[in-house]
């Protein structure tokens, strides 16, 4: 079976989970002789050809493929430009300069035939990046994926979140297929509810419009259910899963210091919950001198956060590092005694599974996908402070419990693999397929 | 000749409310109360008071020939005395008849045998004995030990204290070819007497009883008799052990019909006769010497490898009773209560995966999400009663320091602590 996928990164081309998850499931379908993928993105930065999976640059298409645009595509969509757009998984920091904006968007309804029309005289360019004009790249993404689904043959059509639900629809439209939808995050959890109702009226017509819906947890399905009034039979749940570590193990990276490490690493937006983080941070230093916060990452909230650690009069033990990348992620990782993700809304949280591999006990909140798939983590409300100041007392201060914690989720975490996510999803592909 | 031997199981602990680490030294209870007294009533009101009424019908129709015997563990009858002091009653009543035997326990429900503190399973022993002898009016002479733990040295330990037979489950693990239905001997003490729980026909009971709940279907006593008839008839003992429970709430009607054609059934069955646990060694001796150097037990609904536990089960069980030998200097009543509350196994048995309360379809009253939940808690709650063993401790020595004479004599009493 073919497949055209519709994502919008990948790897190393990235800027949050989505692309780790596009590519753990491209490649964990390429074990599966009978799935072809045909994966298109807006820019690659490489153009990797394996025998099962195939990337187009959908940029190259535009600058070489033969353009032909029709009316039917014109109404499906509204163009609105905007100044500023809600960048999901852009630098938190380019986000949050944007957003202040968003109050002066004078949202144009353009007709997608003008925009087409300007299209054919000039030459598609993607950044790739999400920016400002987003709503404009993601239907310039919807013509382009229309050509190719014009010149491709496929039997199946596969799109990652709203960015890409155009494009998919622009697809099934020219060429009858039926259209699978994978929800890796709503509006909701993006924007801590206040949603955006352009956003909110494309995720909506997208679930509606797909023949199957994929969602990385049963709490995205309920939401679906609930906030976008999707029938749940037509949902299913595939989690997501975790490639095994790197051959090379470099070797760990020692503590520095004296004490115990308690590590926050992600966004420090209000999706992830660092005020209550930094809440824990001030219960368990009124008790424990052992012990320091890190928290890593950066965002909208980070320099109220440097306030409050100030206020709180903790800052001598409370830490920042600035946004992490790569093999540094790996590094705070291994200095870490204990992980903690205090998630308000969180679709999936795949660094949890990270900090797994790394044998670092974790601490999640229940209001994270991830929490429905494993076990061997203590699992908290996020708002339930004195439970988290708890665990990480009790982590701290008990050994067998930190090892078990280790050891038992390391294993666990071991058997996750991409081939069994993909697998559920080819199941998915065979019974949409022959409906 | 057979004899059927007929035991049922009570059993309450003291289930413990959240207890953080930032709560250790603020004097918050330890125990869940609105829980623990909320099930204790609803199991009266449902179950017991109702399952003892019909009992002592069914027991003076028949005369002598039913026969049933309990185990109440102490925290179960604490439990009794502090919310329904007239379960104690019912079976006080059931007692009298002389048909009905109570069977000797830890008083704590605890893993203590599984431990090297004789001196603190001699204590729970004697605590638990002189309870029964005071509410029931004999001292029991059969034991049955915390979820049917037994060992080879288990077995011999409880040789020492007094006891001529205990009650264990009937496990292949143990009995491997052998049949359940005999008396066996310690392997280290001959003199102690071993009965085996059966557990096919235990568990074909209950899940009768059970399956009575709300089905519509209506399983005579026909079948589970012919069940018993099927036995080799050579085998002379049947042992029966179940919850109690089984016996109550839903559909009692149909329980109670159950177990009467049940019980006419086997009377009417010549050379089958009910027995009581202490009757069985005056009538069989030993066949064999039994050898269980591991552990093996019954948990109702919940089976796990967990002898000697799994690592946070052993840390825990090993912190507890690295305060044994302070507390043994205690004479605070309400120190010594909570001491014995904390050692109820089912606060270790929560810190395993498989406890029934962390799977979602099972509806439960549980705190915890998880065995690392149950763990946390119980460490903090341990950390807590440390810092007040510790102080106590202090505080004695200052009070015999300024007062030599009088430091002995202040032991209390306590209204639900019963004689020694």
């Amino acid at each position: 079976m073919n497949v055209l996928m519709l994502g919008w990164e990948f790897p190393p081309n990235i800027s949050g989970g989505l692309g780790t998850a596009c590519e753990g499931i491209v490649k964990g379908l390429s074990a599966y002789n009978d799935i072809h993928v045909l994966f298109v993105v807006p820019k690659s930065s490489r153009n990797e050809n394996t025998p099962n999976y195939k990337l187009i640059d959908a940029e190259k298409v535009a600058k070489t493929g033969k353009v032909i645009f029709t009316k039917h595509l014109s109404h499906e969509f509204t163009t609105i430009e905007i100044p500023s757009g809600l960048l999901p998984y852009d630098s938190p920091e380019d986000f949050s300069k944007l957003k202040h904006f968003s109050n002066e968007i004078t949202a144009s309804n353009v007709e997608m035939e003008q925009s087409v029309s300007t299209a054919q005289t000039r030459e598609f360019h993607f950044t790739g990046k999400y920016s400002p004009n987003l709503f404009e790249e993601i239907d310039n993404y919807a013509v382009i994926a229309r050509l190719i689904a014009e010149n491709n043959q496929f039997e199946l059509i596969h799109v990652h979140d709203w960015l890409t639900f155009p494009a998919g629809i622009a697809a099934k439209q020219v060429s009858n297929k039926p259209l699978v939808v994978h929800v890796h995050s709503t509006d909701f959890d993006r924007s801590g509810g206040k949603v955006n109702p352009s956003i909110y009226a494309i995720e909506k017509h997208g679930f509606e419009q797909a023949d199957k819906i994929i969602t990385v947890s049963d709490r995205v399905k309920k939401r679906l259910v609930a906030d976008y009034g999707i029938s749940a039979q037509k949902i299913t749940t595939v989690y997501n899963a975790i490639s095994p570590k790197s051959g090379k193990d470099n070797p760990k990276v020692a503590n520095k210091f004296s004490e115990k490490v308690v590590t926050f690493l992600g966004r420090i937006t209000i999706q992830k919950g660092p005020e209550y983080f930094m809440e824990v941070a001030k219960l368990v230093l009124q008790r424990m001198k052992n012990v320091r916060f890190v928290m890593a990452g950066n965002g909208d909230m980070m320099s109220k956060m440097v306030d409050l650690s100030a206020r709180y009069g903790i800052s001598n033990k409370f830490h920042f590092t600035g946004f992490l990348k790569g093999n540094e992620i790996k590094e705070m990782l291994d200095m870490s005694d204990v992980f903690i993700m205090p998630s308000v809304s969180e679709p999936f949280g795949i660094v949890p599974l990270e900090a797994m591999q790394a044998k670092v006990p974790v601490i999640i909140s229940l209001q994270s996908g991830v929490s429905e798939l494993i076990r061997n983590v203590i699992k908290t409300d996020f708002w339930d402070v004195n439970a988290m100041a708890d665990a990480i007392h009790a982590i701290i201060s008990h050994n067998p419990l930190s090892k078990v914690l280790a050891d038992e989720g390391t294993r666990e975490v071991n058997q996750l693999n991409w081939e069994d996510s993909a697998g559920d999803i080819r199941n998915i592909y065979l019974n949409t397929v022959s409906v | 000749m057979k004899s059927i031997s007929l035991c049922f199981q009570i059993h309450h602990p003291f289930h413990f409310q959240t207890f953080r680490f930032l709560d250790i030294g603020t004097k918050k209870s330890y125990y869940d109360d609105l829980r623990i007294e909320r099930e204790i009533n609803e199991a009266a009101i449902n179950y017991y008071l109702p399952a003892n009424e019909f009992l002592l019908k069914l027991i003076k129709k028949h005369k002598e020939k039913l026969k049933v015997a309990f185990y109440i563990s102490g925290t179960a009858i604490d439990q009794f005395l502090m919310y329904e002091p007239e379960v104690l009653t019912s079976f006080r009543q059931l007692a009298d008849t002389g048909q009905v035997e109570f069977l000797g326990g830890t008083t704590s429900h605890s893993m203590i045998s599984l431990t090297n503190q004789k001196n603190e399973l001699i204590n729970q022993l004697k605590d638990h004995q002189s309870k029964m002898a005071y509410l029931f009016g004999k001292k029991p002479t059969v034991f049955v030990n915390t979820d049917l733990i037994y060992s080879d040295l288990i077995g011999n330990d409880l040789a020492d204290s007094g006891y001529q037979a205990m009650i264990t489950n009937g496990t292949r693990k143990t009995l491997i070819w052998r049949s359940s239905n005999y008396v066996y001997s310690n392997f280290i003490q001959p003199k102690m007497h071993v009965y085996f729980r059966n557990e096919m026909i235990s568990n074909e009971l209950t899940g009768i009883l059970n399956s009575l709940n709300s089905d519509v279907q209506d399983i005579n006593a026909n079948n589970f008799t012919s069940l018993l008839k099927n036995l080799n008839p050579v085998e002379p003992l049947l042992n029966i052990y179940v919850d109690y429970k089984a016996l109550g709430g839903f559909g009692i009607e149909k329980k109670e019909k159950f177990v009467q054609s049940f019980v006419s059934q086997i009377g009417r069955m010549p050379k089958v006769s009910f027995v009581l646990p202490s009757e069985i060694a005056e009538m069989y001796g030993s066949v064999a010497e039994i050898n269980a150097s591991e552990p093996i037990c019954w948990l109702n609904n919940f089976h796990s490898y967990y002898y000697p536990g799994n690592e946070l089960q052993m840390e825990a069980i090993k912190q507890l009773y690295l305060l044994n030998e302070m507390v043994a200097n205690i004479d605070d009543i309400n120190l010594q209560k909570d001491w014995q509350y904390l050692q109820t196994s089912d606060h270790i048995h929560l810190m395993d995966d498989q406890h029934p309360a962390y799977f979602s379809n099972n509806i439960s009253n549980c705190i915890y999400k998880s065995k690392y939940d149950a763990f946390i808690n119980f460490m903090n709650i341990l950390d807590d009663f440390r810092i007040r063993i510790v102080e106590e401790l202090k505080s004695k020595e200052k009070r015999a320091a300024s007062s030599p004479r009088k430091g002995k004599s202040r032991k209390q009493s306590n209204p639900h602590h019963l004689s020694k």
